[in-house]
């Protein structure tokens, strides 16, 4: 009987979400006056019991900051000095008690509550999501910003002129639930 | 019964807390130095280079990585008032009409050499990146014009000196030929340095 409890318990939280990297991203787009760039990563991992609770349900898609490339690998490491990325290597963003069936069954973004965990911060922003169900495939879009100063990051800057507060992150990914 | 139930209960257990082992930072050397520095680098900044050797490096990676943003910092602003002085000296060089337009041009060729040198030696001695791509890149761009303009940098003070007279015997002439290579050499240079600095422009 214990022993079912404890299956079950493992079973209920044991990430089962497989991401297909090679159809996935996960972008960020920086600002200057000189110019604008786009890093983007293929290295996300999503845990989640949505497949299990399709009314109330949790999901955290993790990010290593270091996956992200601009192809400008001065930026890159500039980028990760400013994220302090030894001290927080990775940006998760966490949504909770999601209505998954009901967020399929719509065909356009819904605003729900994210929790961005960033640079040591949490912050709480409501994020669209558009999420949408191809036989075993699902595909979850979204656009939103953020900004820098909220999670207390210093603003880059080139020739002494700094970078644009905000930051654009585009996400775009594809991947199955695991049996 | 009992044993087999309690080894299989030690097994999950066991890939329970794999599963959720949490991540640590606590980096090692070997792990945050990039793996395709390049040769300059390793031999200051690798784990045998010279700076560790004699205990000139900062005690961890992210002292070094801060280190790295104030050097590069200073190259920017140095690069950028280079630029500048080099700028003038290709116009002070094409407008010489009196002895003072000479010394002006002499002294301030010693000055934009020393600046230029200084810059360099901030970018060339920073610490490594935390990470270096394949492929091409602006950066990559910057750095290969460089090696054009530092070629040319370390040899327009000895062909300025040329060009002066200065080794000029009553058996060989050399001031005319080193005229014409330091006015060719000076403006490979400059062209290379303002296009070095076009590169970081660009995304």
């Amino acid at each position: 009987m214990r022993l079912s409890v404890l299956f079950l318990f493992v079973g209920g939280i044991f990430p089962n979400f497989q991401v297909d990297k090679t159809e996935s991203t996960i972008s960020y787009v920086g600002n200057h006056p000189f110019h604008e760039w786009q890093g983007i990563s293929s290295q996300i991992e999503i845990e989640t019991d949505c497949h299990a609770k399709r009314d109330d349900c949790n999901a955290t898609i993790t990010v290593p900051l270091i996956s992200f490339i601009s192809g400008n690998d001065n930026r890159d490491s500039n980028m990760l000095f400013y994220v302090d990325g030894f001290s927080f290597p990775v940006v998760k963003i966490s949504f909770s008690h999601v209505n998954i069936s009901n967020l399929l069954s719509i065909e356009e973004s819904t605003y729900i509550a994210g929790e961005i965990d960033f640079h040591g911060y949490k912050i709480i922003q409501e994020i669209p999501l558009f999420i949408a169900s191809d036989k075993n495939t699902i595909s979850i879009r979204s656009n939103f910003s953020i900004q820098l100063n909220s999670f207390d990051i210093k603003r880059p800057s080139l020739l002494m002129i700094p970078i644009k507060n905000e930051i654009k992150i585009n996400v775009n990914i594809s991947g199955r639930f695991i049996q | 019964m009992q044993v087999q139930l309690t080894i299989k209960a030690f097994l999950i257990i066991t890939l329970f807390s794999i599963c959720f082992a949490k991540f640590t930072s606590s980096y090692t050397l070997s792990d945050t130095l990039p793996v395709n520095m390049q040769l300059s680098k390793k031999l200051v900044w690798g784990e045998n280079g010279l700076a560790r050797k004699l205990n000139l490096a900062p005690v961890n990676r992210v002292d070094e990585l801060k280190l790295r943003h104030k050097m590069l910092q200073t190259h920017q602003k140095l690069g950028l008032l280079t630029l500048g002085m080099m700028g003038y000296q290709v116009y002070l060089g094409s407008n010489m009409n009196s002895r003072n337009d000479k010394v002006l041009h002499r002294k301030l060729g010693y000055s934009t050499f020393g600046v230029y040198m200084t810059a360099a030696g901030f970018s060339v001695l920073s610490p490594p990146a935390l990470k270096y791509n394949k492929g091409v890149s602006s950066i990559k761009l910057h750095r290969y014009l460089s090696y054009i303009h530092f070629a040319g940098m370390l040899s327009m003070p000895y062909l300025g000196y040329l060009s002066a007279g200065n080794m000029d015997t009553s058996s060989a002439e050399y001031h005319t030929k080193a005229l014409n290579a330091h006015r060719i050499v000076g403006t490979i240079t400059f062209t290379s340095l303002s296009l070095s600095f076009l590169t970081i422009l660009i995304p």
